[in-house]
């Protein structure tokens, strides 16, 4: 049953996975003989085999509709009552995710070895970086929900790992550890919600595997013999799966972690943070979309949250000087509308706008990588006033990057399409749950306007990079001060005017650049597209005449931000005539929305509450009874020892004693 | 009905023979080989060990056993008798350097043939234990087990420690035998015959004990002979003595091998023909473990000496092991299977705590405090050591986890949940003293020094692995991780 091609599911992880144990454990020492290239080729290898593997499943995971590849290697766990399997499946959508993974996994992990070339602990990066794909395949692969959390517990430990890899360097603007910490501590409330929707399904439905699951919820009468009894278990299981996929794929309440996870390295922003990790839970709503379409609830919530979300996303981003944070609260926004798409039923929305978010975020990360790294780790917009007029390919790269978010011209943004097939699935549906009821067209607007932003913050930000710099000299009194910080710079670079950097970045900015307009015309092509997407709904045409004012609207936008932030006479009156609007630094924006403060109040102090009160049960009772106990084992023993006399006669005598007591409690107890 | 000569009895029977006749062949082989003799027994032992191996594992058998006149092969019984070629074999391998001079302390060993070939007359008298259909062959398959480990255990003749006790394990083994031929012998009398099955049917008829009183003392004879062999309290007295006192490879063999045959003579009995519901053996097995437990734990707490902790460690593992025995009725296939896996996981791991005191023991007393900046001489052999007392603690994910869950889950059957309480309680004490060596090992020497400890006697050179034995250590620590994530093992074993 398992045949050749099913095999090629468990090479997937394992080849990256072995080259993370390889690169762990020899990686330092292959950087003692200065074999950098070594070590970062060896996981461009492993990603890039991973890659081309991946392209074996296509003819019949994607292309043969409704056949699937898989691959089962028998039981994992199997109890009387609990049975989890080793088995790996890849349908359409889970041949699309991987395709997703090995390509940004392979491309990026190959921009990684020109972006890390002087960091001494490559090694501990790229071993994350083969483990971080490992994982995500394993997620994405898994056929039940406990090897999925087994692939989701280890991206949040790379993802942990790989924010907190300059996790050394103090001075800076933030607190680097502190960063990796609170995105740990945000997904460890979602695991502990995954783990908790996971228990209830599995008492609920009494199987764990996703086959078995959405098999018998398509049998005609699945769903009466499903819930029967059982509806409340369900429906809590459904909420609760959703806080897992809100913490992993950072939407409101749980989104605070994303903007501080940018302290990473920016290929990690652009593999784990924008194309593939967040993205996890949008995979898992869309695996489980038979229970989100059978709880209404559940999707009224996710589109209160995703709106949420993308407001806070949209605005936030609006008003940040730091690029990648305008890029991650930008990815926020994007994520609440793969939400949207979610809640209004269509996977197939959610699943396109997740490709197209893919390549067009990536390409901007990935092009800020460039920009950050040819500016000596500076990251500040204003800072970096047409630093883009030295970089031609840099340039090229993030031009196409804004105008495939901003999605302003169609068959060249990647985003154009996608974006409107999510706003469509809006348009088409309805949200009702908790005794309220929004009508789609409603909300079709608002998302309408907001989205608009998009191409307001993007091209702002191309505005700064690519207009007037503001002060020439900045840049070089402004990086020095961190060059301590970052060690072994290369310092062939010249000081005043950046360059284009590694041939490594050049070249994936390149293939990037090229491949996202190419995505960008599939997407528009309805064919394609519906054979791409033939797992998850009819593809409806696309209605050009509700479109085209707002592309207009939006074309104009972009280029009126773009003209007004390029001139620096300009961008600053704009900005001072705007300043007033921004309540004295304690506003909405300033405060990020109070979020923070939420936090603070709701969960950090009671935790310290509670944490003090136990330090003082623990101190004054605890280690107390301990001593009793060392005092009682201690004695006890010495007791033992004294029986212990090592004559022989002795030991037969117990032996005797042993047995007459025995026979005496069996013959008693018996009458 | 098979014949002695039918081809499914011959190959299933394949394996017993062909480990006699390596037995047979290893005691001669110092008159074949002049020179090398040791390199070239143990070379010999291993590849007919490992011939066996084969044989267990390629013969086919059929789905419903073989059988004639005394003697049995079902799968269970082939599971039983690779656990025991395995036991053996680590041993083998573990035992081939004390063979060579300046290797331990107390001097290397000399005749290899006996040796060896003692070892494996061990594992054949405990290939017919598991094998047997009557109490005639299971008391010589036990006899033949036990026999040889008296003179391995006195087989260093210059150590006063091993003639001890090779004495003292003698005089009580023979205290032993004489319980099982009287409770044989009693048995004999109630049932009128030495075969299992008259056995089972006469047993499961009685209607009353007291109506038997001859089936009573028999059972609980041969109960104290097995215990004699498991260690378990009150027939523990013997094995911290014996486990002190005999050379390393021998005790390493006392706590693997021939306490997997005394659990698989056990299982065989106890959950064999004598698997009496009308006896509430349970109760006896249930006190036994906790005893057990009780002093495996208090014994091993203020150990300084790595052996007798060792024999203590084992002592609160057969406590563990007995609560399999607890299950009562319908229970059996889980506790056989629950067992063998806790062997199979606890041999692991202890063999790699053997494999860790064999390599500091080149220079040191074999004693807690030697094991002191280990992380420092070897961080391998330190993970390594880290490894196997976690799995013998039973953390998860490492194997010793899933094994005691099993164990548990048997005892939950019957309701014997102040059993697992106390047996949660004994885990939890276990921690405080597996870590005692964990702590030596990662300690840092300079605390040693400051607080006054013999730190001269602590030779602080790095330990370097041979190839085999990294080889060894690495396949130990991935044996211990597997085993315990991927439990589907488990059908694996149950389903040979």
């Amino acid at each position: 049953m398992n045949s050749g091609l099913s095999w090629t599911l468990l090479a997937l992880p394992v080849v990256p996975a072995a080259s993370a144990l390889v690169l762990a454990l020899c990686g330092g020492a292959l950087l003692k003989k200065n074999l950098y290239n070594v070590v970062g080729g060896l996981a461009t290898l492993a990603a890039g085999i991973s890659f081309v593997l991946a392209l074996f499943l296509i003819p019949a995971g994607l292309l043969g509709t409704g056949t699937s590849v898989t691959l089962d290697l028998g039981s994992w766990i199997a109890t009387e009552s609990f049975y989890a399997g080793l088995k790996l499946n890849a349908d359409s959508v889970g041949t699309l995710m991987v395709l997703l993974v090995t390509f940004f996994g392979f491309l990026i992990t190959g921009y990684s070895v020109g972006y890390m070339r002087n960091d001494r602990e490559q090694g501990r990066f790229f071993a994350s970086l083969n483990l971080f794909v490992a994982s995500m395949l394993v997620l994405v692969l898994a056929d039940n929900l406990v090897l999925i959390f087994l692939g989701w517990e280890g991206v949040g430990l790379c993802s942990y790992l790989l924010i907190g890899h300059y996790w050394n360097e103090r001075g800076k603007d933030q607190d680097v550890p502190l960063a990796a910490f609170r995105a740990f501590f945000v997904n460890r409330i979602g695991d502990l919600l995954f783990l908790l929707g996971v228990f209830f399904l599995f008492a609920a439905f009494g199987t764990i595997s996703l086959s078995e699951l959405s098999a018998r919820a398509a049998s005609p009468h699945g769903f009466g013999v499903m819930f029967a009894g059982r509806e409340w278990m369900a429906v809590l299981a459904a909420f609760l799966l959703l806080g897992g996929a809100f913490a992993k794929s950072a939407q409101a309440p749980l989104h605070v972690w994303l903007a501080d996870a940018m302290a990473g390295p920016t290929p990690v922003s652009a593999l784990i943070h924008a194309a593939t990790m967040v993205t996890a839970g949008i995979y898992l709503v869309m695996r489980l979309d038979w229970l989100f379409l059978a709880v209404p609830q559940a999707r009224f919530l996710i589109a209160v949250c995703a709106l949420v979300t993308l407001v806070v996303g949209a605005f936030m981003a609006l008003t940040q000087n730091d690029i990648k944070k305008i890029l991650a609260y930008s990815t926020l926004s994007n994520l609440a509308l793969m939400f949207l798409a979610l809640a209004a039923g269509s996977s197939r929305a959610a699943m396109l706008h997740l490709f197209g978010h893919a390549f067009f975020k990536a390409l901007l990360f990935l092009s800020a990588g460039s920009v950050i790294f040819s500016a000596h780790h500076e990251q500040d917009a204003r800072k970096l006033g047409g630093v883009l007029k030295s970089l031609p390919v840099t340039r090229a790269a993030f031009w196409i990057g804004c105008i495939g978010g901003a999605g302003l011209i169609p068959y060249l943004s990647a985003g154009f399409f996608t974006k409107e097939a999510v706003l469509e699935s809006v348009r088409e549906a309805t949200f009702n749950g908790f005794g309220l009821g929004v009508s789609g067209h409603v909300l079709y607007w608002i998302v309408l306007g907001v989205e608009s932003l998009s191409a307001l913050y993007l091209f702002r930000l191309l505005g700064y990079l690519n207009g007037e710099s503001r002060e020439k000299t900045a840049q070089v009194t402004d990086h020095s001060a961190h060059h301590g910080a970052h060690g072994a710079h290369d310092h062939a670079h010249d000081h005043h005017a950046p360059h284009e950097s590694s041939p490594a970045i050049r070249l994936v900015l390149i293939v990037l650049s090229v491949a996202a307009p190419l995505f960008a015309w599939l997407s528009g092509t309805p064919k394609l597209t519906a054979w791409v997407t033939g797992g998850l709904g009819e593809w409806e045409p696309m209605q050009w005449a509700h479109v085209a004012p707002f592309l207009v609207l939006n074309i104009v936008l972009a280029g009126v931000t773009y003209v007004v932030f390029s001139a620096v006479s300009r961008r600053e009156a704009v900005l001072s005539a705007l300043g007033s609007l921004r309540w004295g630094g304690r506003g909405p924006l300033d405060r990020k929305f109070w979020f923070d403060d939420l936090y603070a109040a709701v969960i950090v102090l009671p935790l310290k509450v509670i944490a003090w009160v136990l330090r003082l049960v623990v101190e004054n009772v605890f280690i107390g009874l301990l001593h009793l106990a060392g005092l009682i084992g201690r004695g006890a023993s010495r007791l033992l020892r004294r029986q212990q006399t090592g004559y022989a006669h002795h030991y037969a005598a117990a032996i005797l004693l042993f047995l007459t007591a025995a026979a005496w409690i069996l013959l008693w107890r018996r009458g | 009905m098979s014949t002695p000569f039918s081809t499914p009895f011959l190959s299933a029977f394949l394996p017993d023979l062909a480990l006699l006749v390596l037995a047979l062949v290893v005691l001669t082989t110092e008159i074949v080989f002049r020179k090398h003799q040791a390199r070239w027994t143990a070379r010999v032992a291993v590849a007919g060990l490992a011939a066996v191996l084969i044989l267990l594992a390629a013969l086919p058998l059929p789905s419903g056993g073989v059988a004639y006149a005394g003697y049995q092969v079902t799968r269970s019984v082939v599971v039983w008798k690779q656990l025991f070629a395995l036991a053996t074999l680590a041993t083998i391998l573990l035992s081939r350097s004390y063979f060579r001079n300046g290797h331990s302390l107390r001097g290397a060993l000399a005749n290899p043939g006996a040796f060896y070939g003692l070892l494996l007359f061990s594992t054949t008298g405990m290939f017919a234990l598991v094998s047997a259909r009557d109490l005639l062959t299971f008391y010589i398959g036990l006899e033949l087990a036990t026999l040889p480990l008296y003179a391995l255990t006195a087989l260093q003749p210059r150590n006063a420690g091993s003639i001890e006790a090779g004495s003292k394990y003698m005089l009580m083994g023979a205290f032993a035998s004489a319980l099982s031929l009287f409770g044989i012998s009693f048995l004999y009398g109630a049932a009128g015959s030495l075969g299992f099955d008259a056995l089972a049917k006469v047993a499961s008829a009685q209607p009353s004990l007291s109506a038997q009183p001859f089936l009573l003392a028999g059972v609980l004879m041969l109960l104290g002979s097995l215990g004699f062999k498991l260690a378990m309290v009150p027939f523990q007295m013997w094995a911290p003595d014996v486990y002190e006192g005999a050379p390393t490879a021998v005790t390493a063999f006392l706590s693997t091998g021939s306490k997997a045959a005394a659990v698989a003579a056990t299982t065989t009995l106890f959950l064999g023909p004598l698997n009496l519901p009308r006896i509430d053996l349970g109760a006896i097995f249930a006190l036994a473990a906790v005893l057990s437990l009780l002093a495996g734990t208090l014994g091993a707490m203020r150990q300084s000496n790595l052996r007798r902790f060792i024999a203590y460690s084992s002592i609160a593992q057969a406590g563990y092991m007995l609560m399999a025995f607890t299950g009562g009725e319908g229970s059996e296939a889980a506790a056989r299977i629950a067992l063998q896996y806790n062997l199979l996981v606890y041999g692991t791991a202890s063999f790699a705590l053997f494999f860790v005191v064999s390599l500091v023991g080149r220079s040191a007393p074999e004693t807690i405090p030697s094991l002191r900046g280990l992380s420092a001489r070897s961080p391998a052999l330190a993970a390594l050591l880290a490894l196997s007392l976690f799995s013998l603690i039973g953390i998860p994910p490492l194997a010793g986890f899933l094994g005691k869950f099993l164990l548990f889950a048997v005892a939950a059957r019957n309701g014997h949940y102040t059993l697992i309480f106390i047996g949660a309680l004994a885990v939890a004490l276990s921690f405080y003293y597996y870590m005692r060596l964990l702590k030596e090992a990662y300690q840092p020497v300079q605390t040693a020094e400051n607080r006054g400890a013999p730190a001269s006697a602590v030779p602080l050179s790095p330990i370097r692995l041979s190839l085999a034995g990294k080889c060894a250590a690495a396949l130990l620590a991935i044996l211990l991780v597997v085993l315990g994530t991927c439990p589907g093992m488990l059908n694996f074993i149950a389903s040979r």
